[in-house]
């Protein structure tokens, strides 16, 4: 291998490097809003909206699991709910790292999103 | 203890302004004392081919429900002179089970605000520092009026979809970083504009002014459910929720639940000027002002959609604007006509000049739905025979 062609491979290499640095950079834009105005990441808020939503669909509305489900299917669809009905709580995780709570506490104030 | 709950009795009880109630609160005017009289059979088969037109346009799904394309209505009622012409479900919704009204809350909060000030809780020039400790000097200036005009001059960005997520200050208030204290969160926000001089559409603002009532009927010896004892339980909306923050501020700029009747009850109040039974529960006057497009809303600045509507206080007119270069909002409906207007297709119009109250409860994903067109229709349905 002369020199020069050794020297092709490192920038390459660097090039490839770069581009991953990039990436990652990209990816945690998009995941803790770290560009954005507010503190506040895209799966958070996902699991905030799933949580609070599911918990009102279902206990303020009267609707039933699989209607509340899938009127709260955001974009990206990245949070799960989970539904407490004894309790009258939702748990909602986004990305698995991501949670939120919401309790239904009566008939005239609904959910509150803790 | 007990001078403040005798200033509660006086501030529940006592109906304002009562000896020149008569005038402006006919006693026979119509107004449901429990559910509201239905014609809807009548009218059915009355106005047969009105009534398909108007069916066919709201009713006909676009395609499969989980492709979310086109016109969703999940409820729509009609009440002309005080009865239900025309009644319709869909999606699995039905005649009692309330749907989120979204920012048809705003104009909710602007009634409670109205019961508030005619209670003499607070006044339209009230600052917010007049309600409210530990507000910034610079923001003292934000008032009553203000808040209703939505021109606080607080930074703002509205808007759900079709923005990074971490842009949307209503997002970020109602699911994000502001959520457990929602007013502080609006609050937080840079001054742009002296208040009351620049429109921007805000739930922050709502918001603000929930809680800027909420503190002044409070103080005034009221209990937490005063919205209930004002306003809801006079008009018989008995599935009505508004709901909280973890600080207690009722978000009044959003989720606020209600059957599409009683929907149509907020409607009727303000087309009958604030009265319910005879009796006033906004102010004389209130309403003329409220569905006046706001002086804030002249002035050229702020993020206006064409189709959304004139803004007067908390309600969405169908003026043009020549100022703002603002072309008659609906196109079909009379110019007279006003509304309530939420998120994924949530209308409550008054139109005094036909006496006809339209609730429209929906889950409309894309912007396909034309609201000039509704009410063409429904006017052509639902007029009693």
């Amino acid at each position: 291998m002369t020199r020069r062609r050794r020297w092709r491979w490192a920038g390459v290499a660097l090039a490839v490097l770069l581009g991953l640095v990039v990436l990652a950079l990209a990816a945690l834009a998009i995941v803790p809003g770290v560009t954005g105005r507010y503190r506040n990441s895209t799966p958070a808020l996902a699991a905030a909206y799933r949580a609070k939503e599911t918990c009102s669909c279902v206990f303020v509305q009267g609707r039933d699991e699989g209607y509340c489900r899938a009127w709260t299917v955001a974009s990206p669809d990245i949070a799960r709910a989970e539904l407490d009905r004894a309790a009258r709580i939702v748990r909602a995780r986004a990305l698995g790292l991501w949670t939120a709570r919401a309790r239904y506490v009566d008939a005239r104030r609904g959910c509150v999103l803790e | 203890m007990r001078r403040r709950a005798l200033v509660a009795a006086a501030l529940l009880g006592l109906a304002p302004a009562a000896s020149r109630a008569a005038d402006r609160c006919p006693a026979g005017a119509r107004a449901p004392a429990g559910d509201w009289p239905s014609a809807a059979a009548e009218v059915r088969s009355a106005r047969a081919a009105a009534v398909a037109a108007l069916d066919a346009y709201a009713f006909t799904l676009d395609g499969d429900d989980a492709a979310r394309r086109g016109i969703r209505t999940d409820g729509l009622v009609v009440v002309h002179r005080g009865v239900v012409t025309y009644e319709r479900y869909g999606r699995g919704f039905g005649p009692s089970t309330p749907h989120l009204a979204w920012s048809v809350a705003k104009t909710v909060t602007q009634a409670l605000t109205g019961a508030a000030v005619a209670r003499g809780a607070l006044s339209l020039d009230d600052s917010i520092c007049a309600h409210r400790a530990g507000v910034e000097a610079a923001r003292c200036a934000i008032t009553v009026r203000s808040l209703l005009a939505s021109a606080s001059g607080l930074e703002w960005t509205e808007g759900y979809e079709g923005l990074a997520l971490q842009t949307s200050s209503v997002l970020a208030m109602l699911y994000g970083e502001g959520r457990r204290d929602m007013a502080g969160f609006a609050l937080a926000h840079a001054l742009r504009a002296p208040p009351g001089t620049r429109w921007n559409y805000s739930s922050g603002d709502a918001v603000l002014l929930a809680a800027t009532a909420d503190a002044a009927m409070r103080r005034a010896g009221a209990g937490p459910d005063w919205p209930f004892e004002v306003l809801f339980a006079p008009l018989g909306m008995t599935s009505a929720t508004f709901e909280r923050d973890a600080a207690g501020t009722i978000v009044g700029s959003s989720w606020f639940y209600a059957t599409p009747r009683d929907l149509a009850r907020l409607g009727w109040l303000l087309l009958q000027d604030g009265c319910w039974q005879g009796r006033p529960l906004l102010p004389a006057g209130w309403v003329r002002e409220a569905t006046q497009v706001n002086a804030a809303y002249r002035t050229p600045g702020g993020a206006r959609r064409a189709r959304d509507g004139a803004y007067g206080w908390d309600l969405w007119l169908n003026r043009p604007v020549r100022e703002v270069g603002l072309a008659t909002p609906w196109p079909g409906a009379p110019e007279d006509a006003y509304a309530a207007r939420g998120h994924w297709g949530q209308n409550v119009v008054v139109i005094p000049s036909q006496e006809l109250v339209i609730v429209r409860t929906a889950d409309d994903r894309d912007t396909s739905f034309d609201l000039g067109r509704l009410v063409a229709l429904a006017i052509a349905a639902g007029r009693l025979p």
